[in-house]
């Protein structure tokens, strides 16, 4: 097996505030292969954001606290790096492209102004020369014919509001190719757009993957997206990974209760007589997560033992990893 | 049949936009001609993307907004005109769940204010009578008691919208317009509260009528569905038809861009982007009409109104070139297969024409005004080839097919 | 505030809720800066001048003005905190028995000129249409006219004393209250509560009463707190130009106003009643500073 690009190890993170400490993410443990593509699947407040922008530090600190663990991009670590070298790791090697498009444009700045401010930004955090406005302009109408917006001179000259919701995020992916990354890590890339539309930037997103063999790490809420772009998915549950495994088995064995209940609460179209299930309860508060497994208040299957003690991820079956005192190989689905 | 409980013929919302002391507004259909009729306990689905009208719709059914055309009738009374006093007691009966549970109650109100204002408003109870109803309100919805001193604020998303449902049951309404009830929600507490609105039905015999982009979850819900774009019912039918055997290809692009569990990639079907008829991209200032070919729409169930498949009027044609022969048979098979796709088969003059040439980047572009001209020499009335995305994201001149054709 | 991410932010905040809380988070942002704990501060320290002020004087005598020309423009001493005036009075004592009328004078002012501007704005932003109109441009016409200028010409018009004073300024002071509110209701007419009400039935009276007029009222607290500041400077000016207070009324401005004809042998004069105004209103506006910090909606999440 190659060395993994990116390899967190008993990441834990802090917030601190006014009510007390939240423990947002709980003893992280994920390794992302070279060309892999890695789904991050959870509800609200399951960390999955925020274990996003660890990968970047891009955290606020304070209030975030790293109270443990590492977090490795070809070997070095994140955590550690100087700010300099942080810079460097940002747009050149690691790129982010964020879930609502609009807010990530400046309004009062064209597309051109803003396109080679990022390129003439990488040209100076790598420290070699700096290209001049035209060159950078010519390498932003080819980013953005490679992100498939036709006419890119004319677009280069508009306002981020001339564009449609579609345009912006492909605007945006093409900025994130700026710095020719090895890691793309796209944090819920198509929620604010159409399903059409999303569609589209999915198929985007699979063809740059293909074509310039980027690494993704693709953050949603929507299994259904994510089971469209990725070869692998993480399950998480506030603050913690509860499965790890190839999408194709997970989504039909899935072996972690969690898992098992966002499967079942899926409304699938194709299959309307088969009615979702909701999982009972609600998140726990962050603040003073449930001792042991963090899921037992709202898990059928939970005993005392889930209580106490804390599952670890464990490798059940060969590349499937679950954190359940009680999941078997033999389990079954629903 | 018993008469519908809600009946809407005609109804259109116009807006004009950007007028000012020495310019003329532009009128902008946000709602154009929709008819719809709901019976009692009875769920239709509206769907639709961002922008096709289907909110503004929802609004026009309640008599929020003024409509600009078309008549409403609910419960065989005709509301259209009726003036807001009168309007009181029909409000009673009709009532609105919100996307956004956190928005829809006021920051300031405690649960127990909120539910209790309608109450108040029509003078159903007071005093202890209120206090009482307000609390059963809640036991309705699942919530225990010790919510009715709780602000929004302290609530989950999933509280706040059962909140919000208690506050429409208060009246005993016999129509409840959702406006995308769940998308605002997590997975797993949206099938709860699916789960709850179905049981609601049940034992009341609402009528819903439930606006919603997610197609699975209307074909949870609906057992009829309207599928609505650029302010137009384009197919409505019974749920399990329409999303079972789509016969209109804007409903087939629709139903292609879900994205599946258990399998990757999806259907990229739709090239271009819902057009927004509020605020037209600047790149497409005169944008064609909106429709899908005349021959499709003709082989959907219930055809609308027929001239609503207008003729382009596309942009003034340049140049056009195909860059070297075999790029072109490329180009040329890309858009006899995405003309397939939207239903049009393209004569064999129409083949021959140069209408589409290939981008620099392998993007298969089509002239519209080319086609157009070529559709009408082929013998084809006008019309009936067009541009299945109108304004398509980029350029009024070209439209590209959004999938590149390999080399 | 800090910036946690907005999903845990709501997470945290669906937990721990209450009165009990916010008083806490209150405390704790006011603590917390050194800016709104000297606003507060110096507030408090007013109001209790105010509050306490013809028992805690040195010379009760003093406050009415009593002519004692024997000790008159007496320099600081132990005696006499600050000095004495040209009749002989003790500046502290004068100070000291002023701050009531300035208070009173500041918070008068701005409560009047919100009663008058608050449900005109509020009106105008949720009437819209010709209404909106007619309020608005008459607004405008009281704004483009400079304030003091204003008060100035109507001081004129009506006759020098405090209460005509005051009654210039609120003419003067209320459109800005106007503005403020028709902003805010503009933005809360969108929201969808209100079409929640609207579709209960609820009356526009009703919905401005009890859902806009609330949900408008923190940023106009923060102004209101400003404004106590400003009105207390303007009601001064007027009093240095001998058109509010005379004297023998304890007030600072006539107080600097007079004072300025012994600059600069009698400094302490001049000095000191200028300190407190100066002191007054920059608590006021510290303390609008951190109103804001705790009404701001978005500090009440982290």
């Amino acid at each position: 097996m190659t060395a993994p690009l990116l390899e967190i190890r008993d990441y834990r993170l802090a917030f601190d505030t006014f009510d007390g400490t939240l423990h947002v993410l709980d003893g992280i443990d994920m390794a992302v292969a070279p060309g892999e593509t890695l789904g991050i699947v959870g509800e609200t407040g399951c960390g999955k954001s925020v274990l996003a922008r660890s990968i970047l530090r891009l955290n606020p600190m304070p209030p975030a606290r790293v109270v443990s663990g590492e977090i490795r991009f070809r070997g070095a670590d994140v955590l550690a790096l100087p700010p300099a070298d942080i810079r460097r790791l940002r747009g050149a090697a690691v790129a982010m492209v964020f879930q609502d498009p609009a807010t990530y444009l400046n309004p009062l700045l064209t597309v051109a102004t803003q396109m080679e401010d990022a390129i003439r930004g990488q040209d100076a955090a790598k420290g070699g020369p700096v290209r001049r406005r035209a060159a950078a302009r010519d390498v932003a109408a080819e980013l953005l014919a490679a992100v498939g917006l036709p006419e890119p001179r004319r677009l280069l000259a508009s306002y981020p509001h001339q564009l449609s919701g579609g345009m912006r995020q492909r605007v945006l992916i093409a900025m994130a190719l700026v710095g020719d990354p090895s890691l793309l890590v796209a944090d819920e890339p198509t929620t604010a757009l159409d399903v059409t539309v999303q569609a589209q930037v999915l198929a985007l997103i699979a063809s740059l993957v293909r074509e310039r063999g980027l690494t993704l790490i693709l953050i949603s809420h929507d299994l259904g997206v994510v089971s469209a772009s990725c070869a692998r998915v993480a399950v998480m549950y506030a603050g913690t990974v509860v499965e790890e495994a190839p999408t194709g088995p997970l989504l039909e064995r899935p072996l972690h209760p969690y898992s098992q209940g966002l499967i079942a609460a899926v409304p699938d179209l194709d299959r309307p007589e088969v009615r979702p299930k909701g999982i009972p309860g609600s998140i726990p508060s962050l603040l003073d997560p449930p001792s042991g497994c963090r899921f037992h208040p709202r898990c059928e299957r939970a005993t005392e033992r889930c209580m106490v003690e804390k599952p670890l991820l464990r490798e059940l079956l060969p590349g499937r990893r679950v954190a359940c005192h009680h999941a078997t190989a033999g389990d079954s689905p629903q | 049949m018993t008469a519908p409980l809600l009946e809407a013929s005609g109804l259109a919302k116009i807006y004009e936009v950007g007028g000012t002391a020495f310019r003329r507004a532009h009128k902008v259909a946000a709602v154009a001609g929709v008819d719809i009729q709901l019976a009692r306990g009875a769920a239709l689905g509206i769907v639709g993307e961002s922008g096709c009208g289907k909110s503004t719709l929802a609004r026009l059914v309640l008599r929020l907004i003024p409509a600009t055309g078309g008549r409403i009738a609910f419960a065989g009374q005709d509301i259209t005109d009726l003036p807001e006093r009168a309007l009181r007691p029909v409000r009673r009966r009709m009532q609105l769940i919100h996307q956004n549970p956190s928005a829809a109650l006021d920051p300031r109100l405690t649960v127990e204010a909120a539910v209790a204002e309608p109450l108040k408003i029509h003078g159903v109870a007071r005093g202890r009578a209120l206090r009482e109803r307000v609390a059963t309100l809640l036991a309705d919805v699942g919530l225990p008691g010790d919510f009715l001193t709780r602000h929004p604020h302290e609530l989950s998303g999933g509280q706040k919208q059962r909140v919000c449902i208690a506050r429409a049951l208060a009246l005993g309404p016999e129509l409840l317009v959702l406006d995308e009830p769940t998308s605002a929600l997590d997975v797993s507490v949206q099938a709860q509260i699916l789960d709850f609105l179905a049981e609601l039905r049940a034992r009341h015999q609402f009528s819903y009528l439930f606006i919603s982009h997610n197609l699975a979850v209307v074909r949870q819900v609906c057992e009829r569905v309207a599928v609505m774009y650029l302010g137009r019912i384009v197919e409505e039918g019974p749920t399990a038809q329409v999303f079972g055997d789509p016969r209109h290809p804007y409903t087939r692009a629709l139903l292609g861009s879900v994205p599946r569990l258990g399998r990757a990639g999806v259907d990229v079907a739709a090239a271009g982007e819902p057009p927004n008829p509020a605020a037209p991209p600047p790149a497409a200032p005169s944008t064609p009409a909106a429709s899908w070919p005349r021959t499709a729409a003709a082989a959907a169930p219930r055809p609308r109104r027929p001239s609503w498949a207008r003729t382009i009027t596309p942009p003034p044609a340049s140049s056009l070139h195909g860059s070297g022969s075999r790029r072109r048979g490329q180009a040329n098979s890309a858009v006899a297969t995405v003309l397939a796709s939207f239903h049009c088969s393209p004569a064999p003059a129409l083949r021959t024409r140069t209408f589409h040439r290939m981008g620099r980047n392998g993007l298969v572009l089509v002239n519209l005004r080319l086609l157009a001209r070529s559709s009408r020499a082929a013998g084809l009335r006008p019309g009936a080839v067009c541009c299945p995305m109108p304004r398509c994201s980029c350029s009024p001149r070209w439209w590209s097919d959004g999938a590149r054709s390999s080399p | 505030m800090t910036d946690v991410p907005a999903s845990v932010a709501a997470e945290v905040a669906q937990r721990r809720g209450g009165a009990a809380r916010r008083w806490r988070l209150a405390a704790w942002l006011i603590g917390r800066s050194f800016a709104s704990m000297l606003g507060l501060v110096l507030v408090a320290g007013i109001v209790g001048l105010a509050l306490l002020g013809p028992w805690i004087v040195p010379y009760p005598e003093h406050v009415i003005g009593q002519v004692n020309l024997g000790d008159k423009l007496k320099p600081p001493s132990m005696a006499n905190w600050f000095g004495t005036d040209e009749v002989g009075n003790d500046i502290l004592t004068r100070i000291i028995v002023g701050a009531r009328l300035s208070l009173l004078v500041g918070v008068g002012i701005t409560f009047a000129a919100a009663a008058i501007g608050v449900p005109l704005g509020i009106l105008a932003g949720t009437a819209g249409g010709r209404l909106r109109e007619t309020i608005m441009r008459f607004t405008d016409l009281f704004l483009s006219v400079p304030g003091l200028v204003l008060a100035i010409a109507l001081v004129a018009a009506l006759g020098p004393g405090i209460g005509n004073a005051m009654i210039a300024l609120i003419l003067v002071w209320w459109p800005g209250y106007v503005r403020l509110s028709e902003s805010k209701a503009l933005a809360i007419r969108e929201e969808p509560y209100i079409e929640a009400a609207r579709v209960s039935g609820a009356s526009r009276f009703r919905i401005l009463w009890r859902h806009v007029l609330p949900n408008a009222i923190s940023p106009l607290i923060v102004k209101m707190s400003m404004d106590i500041g400003q009105a207390i400077l303007a009601v001064a000016s007027l009093g240095f130009i001998g058109l509010g207070a005379k004297p023998p009324t304890p007030e600072w401005g006539a107080m600097i106003s007079i004072a300025r004809g012994y600059l600069p042998d009698y400094w302490w004069y001049a000095v000191f009643p200028g300190l407190f105004i100066y002191l007054s209103v920059l608590g006021f506006n510290l303390l609008g500073d951190g109103l804001r910090d705790i009404l701001d909606p978005r500090s009440h999440r982290t």
